[in-house]
């Protein structure tokens, strides 16, 4: 049997720096093959390189046997291969049906565009994936959660002999990576070849057929899943161990440092009241759209809420800007790092002062620049950011560096209650241990943190007391060492 | 007997002639409106002067009437044209300030049976029956000879302008046409780019008159390198070894004539605009007969109301520009 | 990987910024070259050029555009346009002209005719930082509101017999250069050391790059940006009390055209349109380079036709230089 999709011997490098070497790799049709490995490890660069985006330097690719070169995304999904990026392609102001048929909306003899065709087309897609999602939304009003299963029914809708998926479920709860995966089986059953990168090894496992290890730019090893398990590739990826995932949990003191009652902005949330001790990580878990993401924004002062209150160690706030939180110490790291927590363009020391730019100014606004420079020094150290160079701009940094960044960021601006969401979002395994051995270290300190996580392996692992989210309501607060994962979804869900 | 006849028959005419002035007297009001870009603007206020000089001429009988926007807005000066045809006034006055936001409004009026005469500012896009301007050609010929005169062949000019507005090129082509056949040993050193601006003609002006010490005369094609001009002769220390003909009397531009730093300028005519423009537009009304067309001829008329050099003895009467509510 | 100027400059950063490659990077040497260049080229070509007159009327005239393009330059990093500083300086001019022309005293002219401008501006700011309207679409109308207020004053009239003692504002004289030239370059160096070391001015460069990451850092996005049209437009008023006390008049039509010449100077300076970036000493360097072309041009005897299309060339080079910077960003 020939393989759908063969690479032979590819090699790429940008400068002189060496991303992938002599990397040979083949998926069959019916086969869900997953891509593991560190970031920076050559997954993406080999996706880009099978997706037309950047030109190989060295080797072939075949597609049934035959040698082909695409030049675009666009040449490559015509002969069957279609890729969904872990950024988002679509446009936020036109509606689902016109992102997903944008370039081949089906048209009348005279060109113009059968709307009522394009809806039915984009309807019968979903069908097909079983989510309701309304075609003639505009994307900007879905979460990215939303947004990236519209992503895979658009990947899907060009008859896709060859299916790439990078991080298909990092923004994704764990019922719509279920619905995901019952995709990606139908697919598999319609003979579809699936190449599934994903730096959770648990969804790996469960999902693929084969799992090659990339390394460093080398092809390592492939691996069946039934014959191996999570922590040998893990050792094949980062060529060590890792030990534990989680930190070891702490003391969580009695003194409640931040009590939520009663807040409510309807229609997004309702009536939702929990409180945070000093010292104490908690976790909120729940499926996309449940209203996590909304609450701690208005916590932090972001969005307003229209009833409730918030009160940071007894004392009743009314905060009306993040600068007033930040103000109060409380933090909030946002799920969405490039466009809402970094500034791209902009330098690591940039980035990593920018909330906490009050504590490095004297009493006529002047700026003190050695304490700047010290201070992003300090910070790069402690969390552990590579290079350490703070003056390297973010937009050369991995995604771990540039998560590590974001989170310096929020501490430096010395935080009393730290609201993560989503802190391990699209990051290696081991920049994600050292995010949460961080997360724990401040609870450790004293500081109350929320950690908001669609990842239930790590809100349980990390949490002291979880708070179940469900529809704009708070369904659940579990307490205690042995929370079953099961018990959360099920307050989650039903 | 026939000298007899002959008496009777003139004396009829004139007693016919005389009963239609009395009657004319009694006659029904007749209405005609101006219409500007810049109501209240010094220059219009004078083509106004012009007109209700000209209606109080003809009879009482006509009542005129100064329309358009306070600000420089071409659309809502058209706006005026399509309210006074719907209004079905007697005539029409107008200067475009924009001819071709202008043409379907002006046509307008002429379809409806009004006649429209344009003055200052010509649309010749449109059907308008008549312009009564300042030939810009004659103007700046006007501009050179009087350059002439100043230094004769040892003239050596430099002339501040800008690009674009067509005017702009006739004056200054008729300036050197007329300096050339009045002086020919006399010579244009250079031509600056104001960009339209009074500072803009003050930096291009010091420049040009330290590339070429030899200028004695600068020519302001427009209204704004005036007093530019004045600003960089005063820069270089060097007042009252260069003249300068400035273009139109705005007020900063008499102050300099009556402090000696400009010692001319081209002063268009717009009391004569409106008179004639009012006459043009009246005739137009009341066609005689005696001749096929418009009232006034078979061919629509450009009308050349004159420019006159005004000098430190001329400018008085421009002090004190007419007003109107 | 891509190194880049910090906001927060150490000792260690300047060095190696002096190195020769790294200094060919930097837009406001590349100006300083382009600006020598052409100098010694014009001085060789013409006698006129190198005389310490005509560099100081040169210096004297860039004046005015100089005070908008800094302006200009603050709006242009918080990601915003201002295309109604001419019409403000219009209208400015007009309204401290008349005050002065009816007797009113010259400081509270002058003040009167600042707080115009800088209303001109908190208007620009209210809509553009508190009610999210566009700048272009709010700044396009109070360009168009702030003439037609001015030529509703005036009447179209020019407006003169201001009072000797106002002159001497824009005409008055130190070592034989005028007072509004010391007054630029101190706001020059005010406002560079400003940029580099006030915290407001800073958070400008985080708003600009991305204003809702800026938001949810804590800075105070809508005051700043705010602040910056107040700025802009008070920029635009100042040049207007020295273009009328040096020409002695008010007239409504002052500063027709003048926000291209400013946005044009900024962008070459090294602003983006895109917000995020600006250099007070490169938008300095860029109002001269344009003020030296534009000199050399008359002192040479070229023809004003072809000097508008010159202009006009630099003013799409600078945009498609800004364009590729942005497109070359992207691609990291």
């Amino acid at each position: 049997m020939t393989p759908v999709l063969e690479i032979r011997r590819a090699s790429k490098s940008f400068g002189s720096h060496r991303v992938l070497h002599d990397v040979s790799f083949a998926v069959y049709a019916g086969e869900v093959h997953a891509l593991v490995g560190e970031n920076g490890a050559g997954k993406s660069t080999l996706m880009n390189i099978i997706g037309g985006i950047h030109r190989r330097d060295a080797g072939e690719i075949m597609l049934n046997a035959e040698p082909i070169d695409p030049l675009d995304p666009w040449q490559a999904r015509q002969l069957g291969i279609s890729v969904v990026f872990q950024e988002l392609s679509l446009t936020p102001n036109m509606t689902v049906a016109q992102n997903i048929f944008v370039r081949r909306e089906p048209t009348s003899a005279l060109g113009l565009i059968h709307w009522r065709q394009l809806n039915d087309d984009a309807r019968a897609l979903f069908e097909r994936i079983g989510i309701d999602i309304s075609p003639t939304e505009l994307v900007g009003n879905y979460s990215v959660g939303i947004q990236q299963i519209i992503e895979i029914a658009k990947a899907i809708s060009f008859d896709a002999k060859v299916l790439i998926m990078d991080e298909p479920t990092s923004a994704l709860s764990e019922s719509e990576v279920d619905r995901l995966f019952s995709i990606i089986a139908e697919l598999k059953q319609q003979g579809v070849a699936i190449v599934f990168i994903s730096h959770k090894l648990g969804e790996v496992l469960r999902i693929a057929d084969r799992v090659s290890v990339l390394r460093d730019g080398e092809m390592v090893g492939v691996v069946n899943p039934s014959d191996s398990n999570q922590d040998e590739i893990i050792h094949m990826m980062v060529g060590r161990s890792l030990g534990d995932l989680y930190p070891a949990k702490g003391v969580v003191s009695d003194e409640v440092l931040l009590e939520v009652e009663g807040l409510s902005h309807p229609p997004l949330f309702h009536d939702i009241s929990f409180s945070l001790r000093r010292g104490e990580i908690l976790g909120i878990a729940g499926l996309i759209g449940a209203g996590r993401t909304e609450v701690a924004r208005a916590i932090f002062g972001a969005d307003r809420y229209s009833r409730g209150s918030v009160k940071l160690a007894g004392i009743k706030l009314d905060l009306k800007s993040p600068r007033q939180a930040i103000a109060h110490g409380i933090v909030y790291l946002t799920e969405d790092r490039k466009v809402m927590g970094l500034f791209l363009s902009m330098t690591m020391r940039d980035n990593i002062v920018s909330s906490s730019l009050a504590r490095f100014t004297d009493a006529l606004g002047l700026l003190k620049h050695r304490a700047i420079a010290d201070e992003s020094l300090r910070a790069i150290k402690q969390n552990d950011i590579r290079p350490r160079d703070d003056l390297l701009s973010m937009t050369s940094l991995s995604g771990g560096n540039q998560q590590k960044s974001l989170l310096a960021k929020c501490l430096s601006a010395n935080p009393k209650v730290l609201i993560a969401d989503e802190p391990t979002r699209g990051v290696d395994v081991g920049a994600k241990v050292k995010i949460h051995q961080a997360l724990r270290d401040l609870a450790n300190r004293g500081i109350g943190v929320i950690v908001i996580s669609s990842e239930l392996p790590e809100v349980l692992g990390l949490s002291d007391r979880v708070v179940v989210f469900r529809e704009g309501h708070v369904s659940a607060v579990l307490d205690g060492d042995n929370i079953a994962q099961a018990d959360v979804m099920r307050y989650a869900v039903q | 007997m026939k000298f007899v006849a002959r008496f009777l028959i003139v004396l009829l005419l004139l007693v016919a002639l005389a009963s239609s002035a009395a009657l004319s007297l009694g006659q029904e009001t007749e209405t005609y409106g101006m219409v500007v870009f810049l109501k209240g603007s010094e220059f219009f206020n004078w083509a106004y002067a012009g007109m209700v000089d000209a209606a109080a001429r003809i009879g009482d009988h006509i009542e005129v009437q100064l329309l358009g926007p306070a600000e420089w807005d071409a659309s809502l000066e058209a706006r005026e044209i399509e309210q006074l045809t719907a209004r079905g006034v007697d005539g029409i006055l107008a200067t475009a300030g924009d001819a071709e936001t202008m043409n379907a409004s002006i046509d307008g009026a002429i379809a409806a049976g009004i006649p429209v005469v344009l003055f200052d500012s010509d649309a010749p896009g449109s059907n308008r029956l008549a312009f009564a301007g300042t030939n810009n050609y004659n103007a700046g010929c006007s501009a050179g000879e009087a350059v002439a005169d100043w230094h004769g062949d040892a003239a050596r000019v430099g002339i501040s302008t800008f690009p674009g507005p067509d005017h702009l090129a006739r004056r200054v082509e008729g300036f050197e046409d007329c300096l050339a056949a009045a002086a020919p040993g006399a010579e244009i050193v250079q031509i600056v780019n104001d960009e339209g601006r009074v500072d803009g003609a003050e930096t291009a002006i010091t420049a040009m008159l330290q590339a070429n010490p030899t200028i004695n005369v600068i020519f302001a094609s427009h209204g704004n390198p005036g007093p530019g001009a004045a600003a960089a002769v005063r820069n270089l220390g060097i007042v009252g070894e260069v003249d300068i003909m400035a273009f139109d009397f705005g007020l900063p531009v008499l102050e300099l004539i009556e402090n000696g730093e400009i010692r001319a300028t081209v002063g268009q005519n717009p009391y004569l605009m409106g008179y004639m423009g009012m006459l043009l537009a009246f005739g137009a009304r009341h066609e005689t007969g005696v001749t096929a067309g418009s009232g006034f001829g078979p061919y629509a008329t450009l009308i050349d109301t004159g420019v006159q050099i005004l000098g430190p003895d001329d400018i008085d009467p421009f002090k004190n520009p007419p007003t109107f509510e | 990987m891509r190194r880049s100027i910090s906001l927060f400059d150490s000792s260690r950063r300047l060095r190696s910024s002096l190195a020769p490659a790294r200094l060919l990077q930097n837009r406001s040497v590349i100006l300083a070259l382009l600006i020598l260049v052409i100098s010694i080229a014009l001085s060789i070509l013409t006698p006129a050029f190198l005389s310490s007159r005509n560099l100081t009327f040169v210096i004297t005239g860039m004046t005015y555009d100089l005070l908008l393009a800094l302006g200009m330059t603050i709006v242009l990093l918080l990601w915003g346009i201002d295309l109604s500083v001419g019409s403000v300086l219009g209208l400015t001019a007009v309204v401290t002209t008349m005050l002065l022309q009816d007797g009113v005293s010259i400081p509270l002219a002058i003040g009167a005719g600042l707080g115009v401008s800088a209303l001109c501006g908190a208007t620009n700011g209210f809509f553009v930082a508190y009610l999210k309207i566009a700048p272009f679409i709010v700044t396009l109308g109070m360009m168009s509101v702030a003439r037609g207020i001015a030529t509703v004053l005036t009447s179209g009239y020019f407006v003169s017999g201001l009072p000797d003692a106002y002159k001497a504002i824009g005409q008055g004289r130190l070592f034989n250069v005028p007072y509004m030239v010391y007054f630029a370059l101190v706001v020059v160096v005010i406002l560079a050391f400003l940029l580099r070391n006030w915290r407001p001015l800073r958070e400008a460069f985080y708003i600009g790059t991305n204003p809702e990451a800026a938001r949810l850092a804590g800075i105070r996005v809508a005051l700043i940006t705010l602040g910056g049209y107040v700025f802009c437009s008070m920029m635009a008023g100042t040049a207007a009390i020295f273009m009328t006390s040096r020409l002695s008049m008010g007239f409504f039509q002052f500063g027709l055209g003048a926000e291209l010449k400013a946005i044009a100077a900024a962008v070459i300076g090294g602003a983006s349109l895109r917000g995020g970036t600006g250099s007070i000493f490169g938008a300095t360097l860029a109002v001269f380079l344009l003020a030296l072309i534009n000199n050399g041009f008359v002192l040479l005897q070229g023809s004003p036709n072809a000097q508008n299309v010159i202009m006009g060339g630099i003013l799409v080079i600078a945009i498609m230089i800004d364009a590729y910077r942005r497109r070359d960003l992207a691609e990291d």
